[in-house]
């Protein structure tokens, strides 16, 4: 074995045979051999007189060394190496490139101790004078301080100012790119990890002399170095460090007066690559220069490369200022920085007629995409002048500028994030700005229009609000008619018809969703009819039965929102036509009746018709009460009792028959609207029959639903009803009825019918009140139908929203609520006064239903009267009796504390009882209020009571519900601060 | 006098506690939770700023712990930063608000959060210790003081 290396080893020396090193290496790793015998065999070559030979020698160990595992050698192994090569560096300096080829192997080695790095380098710096060295050579060395320092970091760091100024004398004068690109490798990890201390400037110096690069690869060039690589290593390392600040940037200042474009660019982006590492207070003394230029450039250069790189270099120097530290010195801020931007450039945006304008806007964009500090300042300060501008320009180019710019900076707000607690700066401007868009749809030029319509678009995704976003598409169909017949309106519908709407991964809306779309979008004859003509079809298609009570939603919101609208009434009456003839022919199919006998369905189909009803004239009013009237009463007289075979309708008329079957009473509330909506009184020949029915049926034992609907259609009727015998007639008749069921066997809804009745007349004012009202009052001391005449005097005194109303033309007298309480009150009070203990409650209930909602001038004068029945009202076991007036009582702390002040001494003891009353937690709330609100009275009012109510709320603190304990916290907590005196 | 903090960082608020049915139910008995706790406390005014202690982050709601049936509730509270001087204050006002607003069943501890402050101890000690927050509570300035901290917001406003 020995001999065979031999023989190698003199192949290789005398340069027969390069594969040696590789077999040596091989025997190396499988122990075959050992160092000692290798060096053994080299002994003579390595000592040889001949220098070549010497350095054939030297070589072949550095070629072993690359060729073996980098961790075959044990780290004294490593350290006889080193220091041998070592010694060849001092030798004649041909040795030198393989011996550094050598150590550049050992640097790799896992063994290397630090020592022995130190050597290394020590060596190096010593003996290598690298500027004579070839380029592949110099290479070997940068490749081994890049070595050094990716994998030994701590080791080199040790060295500490040694290797940099050793480094440096090895990189000066470096002028080729390949080693260029390593050695500003190396630079930026020293600059970046080792303290450059007094060297900064030297390392600066050597590095920032090849700024700017110009360099250009030749297309033979073998190493496929770019000038890119070298501009992106070399602003690595002059932005590795916050210290070269004050080198660099008088350098980059320089450069950006440059006449040379791509310097400028650089120089630019270097600008940009900088900032951040630089930090604020490098900067500040900058930041206007920098400016300048970097507007000079925006403004002249009309180069979109040199304009891009200055932005990007403006938005990184306004994001390095931000995070400076906030100072008194506004100079040195954002807010000062961005506000002298904002001063030298606002006012190009008042001349949108200028090129300069878009300049301005680009250059103010970038300063906003910075932080969102800078957003919020920017768009603050220039949404307002934007959209002035846009309303005084009357020339479509500059407006065309204006929507441009804005659009830019809602593309900008989009950079950031924003909370309900700091929202998007541009929403504040939302109204003006969704104004200028309209008007911009409404110009005649269509690249506005499309601006306007890409603006909108930005400003819903940010609101992303569903009633701006159709009020949005409201507004351009009506521009667009065409638009919505071919496009909104089919798709809506298509979604509609589209059973399976869940598409997966994505949001979308669901059937009842479309309809309310449809509802907010619609304005207009033309889409009016658009959309009733489909959803009128969809009122006939019973695999739309689940989706009524939304259609008809739709359909009440149409009305509602177009009655107004003469021209839409004709597309309206149409759909009244289609509920009668639907309710009418279907309504004995089983399936169908279930779906319009729906209380929900039924109430928005007779607020559809109510809308619309109150806008008729004359004539469609009479044709539309003609068209329900006989339907009505087309099969009043006939006595047609055919059996059917369905259990619903057992025993019901075959037809369609409401005031005869008691299952079609419900569909009397469509009768209502157009009836009673109208100004003047139906004069139908049925007319007089159909109330005189309607009387019959209020006293019949029908179900809740249906016998509120005849009372609400007749109580409108009388309502109307001219003065004269007919009226007359009917409520003597109505009176002597009532009377006389009542004394025999009155029930509930007896009392209900009679207070609907009463409310007509209270209503207008007809003489007749007296006589019902005073029914009513008999019937409050009556103990089995005292409370349902106390309800009673609720249906009294609140108003209606589907029925009596005045968008109904309902006959209204003013004050009626206020005549009622003085004309009535004394009676309340002596029936009470009279009224045995266990009707005592329904007279409080009727006064309490009485004073709500009434203004405070009519009550304070009476308080006196009212308030002991309040006080005995709190103590009486009637659960809503005692929160209505609760409610009222806090009504009047506010708005009468003097009177309240005077009853104080009563009212403390009572709530604070209250406070613990266990059956219900709502009362123990309402008594908290109460008292948390007298602390508005005055102090010497309260201070007497402190100590007791914040003694007795202790034990309300520890309530078994979390609500009355959190209002019992506000209630205490009001009592021991009322004197705090910052009040 | 200069602020301590001049530029504290401002933290989101917490919505509003949901009510669920089963709060209104009247036959359901609720039981003292860290939320109801956290809510007493978060509204607190700090002495300094015109913000909250939630907005201010020295108080949140992992650091609130409720026990309702041992009758114990530990609340602990960062100051904005480790020589605030203001710790003792606003740890006096935490526990003024707890003892006017919770049960006297319930035992209140009220310590800063371990490692937020260079004098932790000591300021724990003092709100502690019963006979010195009742002291401190006798004298009308410092009472002023804090009833200012517990003051509800709109009537600052």
């Amino acid at each position: 074995m020995a001999a065979s290396m031999a023989s190698y080893v003199e192949n290789f020396i005398s340069g027969f045979d390069d594969s040696a090193a590789k077999l040596i290496a091989k025997h190396l790793a499988a122990k075959d051999v050992s160092w000692t015998e290798i060096i053994e065999d080299l002994g003579q070559y390595l000592t040889s007189p001949t220098t070549s030979t010497r350095a054939r020698a030297t070589r072949l160990i550095a070629d072993i060394l690359h060729y073996i595992p980098n961790d075959l050698l044990t780290e004294k192994e490593v350290n006889l190496l080193i220091t041998y090569i070592c010694e060849k560096l001092k030798d004649h300096h041909s040795l030198q490139p393989p011996a550094l080829y050598g150590l550049l192997a050992l640097c790799k080695a896992p063994h290397l101790s630090s020592e022995d790095l130190s050597m290394v380098c020590h060596q190096i710096f010593t003996e290598v004078n690298c500027q004579s060295l070839a380029q592949g050579d110099r290479r070997i060395v940068f490749n081994l301080f890049y070595a050094l320092l990716t994998t030994r970091l701590k080791d080199v760091q040790k060295l500490g100012g040694d290797f940099i100024i050793g480094f440096i004398q090895m990189m000066d004068s470096e002028k080729d790119p390949r080693n260029l690109v390593i050695s500003f490798a190396c630079a930026q990890i020293i600059i970046r990890n080792i303290p450059l201390g007094a060297f900064k400037e030297e390392m600066f110096e050597v590095v920032s002399c090849y700024f700017p690069i110009d360099f250009s690869p030749s297309q033979t060039d073998p190493s496929g170095i770019k000038k890119e690589d070298l501009i992106l290593g070399l602003r690595a390392c002059l932005a590795a460090s916050p210290l070269f600040a004050e080198y660099c940037l008088p350098l980059l200042m320089e450069k950006l007066t440059s006449e040379l474009k791509s310097a400028k660019i650089d120089a630019l982006e270097t600008l940009a690559a900088c900032a951040k590492t630089y930090g604020a207070n490098n900067l500040y003394e900058f930041q206007s220069a920098f400016f300048s230029s970097i507007k000079k450039e925006v403004f002249l250069s009309g180069d979109p490369a040199v304009e891009t790189a200055a932005l990007s270099a403006l938005t990184s120097l306004v994001t390095a200022i931000a995070t400076g530290v906030t100072t008194s010195n506004k100079r040195h801020s954002l807010e000062g920085f961005v506000d002298e931007i904002l001063q030298e450039c606002k006012n190009h945006l008042l001349q949108p007629e200028l090129m300069l304008m878009l300049s301005t806007g680009r250059l103010l964009q970038s300063v906003a995409m910075a932080t969102s500090q800078s957003c919020d300042q920017v768009v603050r300060a220039v949404m307002p002048l934007l959209v002035d501008t846009f309303n005084k320009q009357t020339q479509s180019t500059p407006k065309h500028n204006v929507v441009l710019v804005v659009n830019g900076f809602i593309g900008v707000t989009q950079c950031f994030t924003y909370s309900d607690n700091n929202p998007n700066p541009i929403l504040t401007y939302k109204a003006q700005l969704v104004d200028m868009y309209k008007k911009s749809l409404g110009e005649d030029t269509s690249s506005i229009q499309v601006l306007g319509l890409r603006g909108l678009d930005k400003l819903l995704v940010l609101g992303a609000q569903q009633c701006e976003c159709t009020d949005v598409l409201r507004n351009v169909m009506c521009t667009n008619p065409s638009l919505a017949e071919n496009t909104v309106y089919p798709t809506l519908f298509k979604l509609l018809h589209n059973e399976n709407m869940e598409v997966p991964g994505q949001e979308c809306l669901d059937r009842p969703g479309v309809l309310e779309v449809i509802a907010g979008i619609t304005k207009g004859s033309h889409c009016l009819q658009l959309a009733t003509k489909e959803i009128y079809k969809l009122l006939n298609n019973e695999t739309f039965h689940s989706l009524y009570p939304s259609v008809t939603k739709c359909l009440a919101r149409l009305s509602s929102s177009c009655s107004s609208d003469p021209a839409c009434l004709g597309s309206l009456t149409g759909g009244v036509k289609v509920i009668h003839n639907l309710v009418v022919s279907r309504c004995r199919v089983e399936a169908w009746y279930r779906v319009l006998s729906d209380v929900e369905v039924l109430s928005n189909l007779a607020e559809f018709i109510r809308h619309q009803a109150a806008h008729w004239d004359h004539s469609v009013s009479s044709e539309m009460q003609s068209l329900f009237m006989e339907s009505f009463f087309r099969n009043v007289s006939s006595n047609d009792n055919q059996d059917d075979d369905l259990d619903v309708f057992k025993g019901q008329p075959h037809n369609f028959c409401p005031l005869k079957a008691s299952c079609d009473t419900v569909f009397v509330s469509l009768l209502t609207p157009v009836l009673a909506s109208g100004t003047k009184q139906c004069d139908h020949v049925h007319f007089p029959e159909l109330t005189a029915r309607l009387a019959g049926f209020m006293l019949e034992p029908l179900d809740p639903a249906p016998h509120l609907t005849v009372c609400k259609c007749l109580a409108a009727i009388i309502n109307k009803e001219p003065l004269g015998k007919t009226l007359d007639e009917l409520l003597t008749s109505i009176k002597d009825k009532l009377t006389s069921v009542l004394e025999l066997q009155g029930q509930g809804h007896h009392v209900s019918a009679l207070s609907w009745v009463t409310k007509a007349l209270v209503l207008r004012g007809h003489s007749f009140v007296k006589d019902f009202v005073n029914m009513m009052f008999n019937l409050l001391g009556s103990s089995d139908l005292g409370h349902s005449a106390a309800a009673g005097f609720c249906t009294l005194l609140t108003d209606q929203s589907d029925v009596l109303t005045s968008e109904m033309h309902a006959n209204i007298r003013i004050m009626y609520r206020q005549r009622f309480f003085v004309e009535y009150l004394s009676s309340i009070v002596s029936g009470y006064q009279a009224s045995g203990p266990e009707t005592k409650q329904n007279w409080l209930l009727a006064l309490s239903y009485l004073m709500q909602g009434l203004d405070k001038h009519v009550l304070i004068p009476e308080l006196n009267k009212i308030y002991p029945l309040l006080v005995q009202s709190l103590l009486q076991d009637d659960l809503d009796l005692q929160l209505v007036t609760m409610e009222t009582l806090s009504d009047l702390i506010c708005s009468a504390p003097e009177v309240i002040s005077k009853q104080i001494d009563s009212l403390i003891p009572k709530l604070l009882k209250m406070t613990t009353y266990k059956p219900s937690m709502k009362v123990r709330i309402s008594a908290l209020k109460c008292l948390a609100g007298l602390c508005s009275l005055p102090i010497p009012v309260l201070v007497p009571y402190k100590a007791q109510v914040v003694r007795a709320l202790v034990p309300v603190l520890g309530d078994r519900k979390r609500l009355v304990r959190a209002q019992a916290v506000t209630a205490r907590q009001e009592w021991i601060m009322f004197d705090a005196e910052d009040k | 006098m200069s602020l301590d903090n001049a530029n504290p960082v401002v933290y989101e608020r917490t919505r509003e506690r949901e009510v669920l049915p089963e709060d209104e139910d009247d036959d359901i008995e609720d039981l003292f939770d860290d939320r109801e706790v956290f809510d007493l406390i978060r509204e607190i005014n700090d002495p300094e700023h015109p913000l909250t202690l939630e907005e201010l982050n020295v108080v949140d709601s992992e650091n609130v712990h409720v026990n309702d049936t041992e009758g114990t509730v530990e609340v602990l509270f960062t100051p904005t930063i480790p020589h605030c001087s203001m710790a003792t204050l606003i740890g006096l006002s935490i526990r003024v608000k707890l003892l006017r607003a919770l049960p006297p069943r319930f035992k209140v501890d009220v310590k800063i959060a371990p490692g937020t402050h260079a004098s932790e101890d000591a300021v724990n000690k003092q709100l502690a210790d019963k006979e010195r927050v009742a002291a401190a509570l006798e004298n009308s300035h410092l009472l002023k003081v804090v009833n200012q901290c517990l003051a509800s917001k709109r009537k600052l406003g």
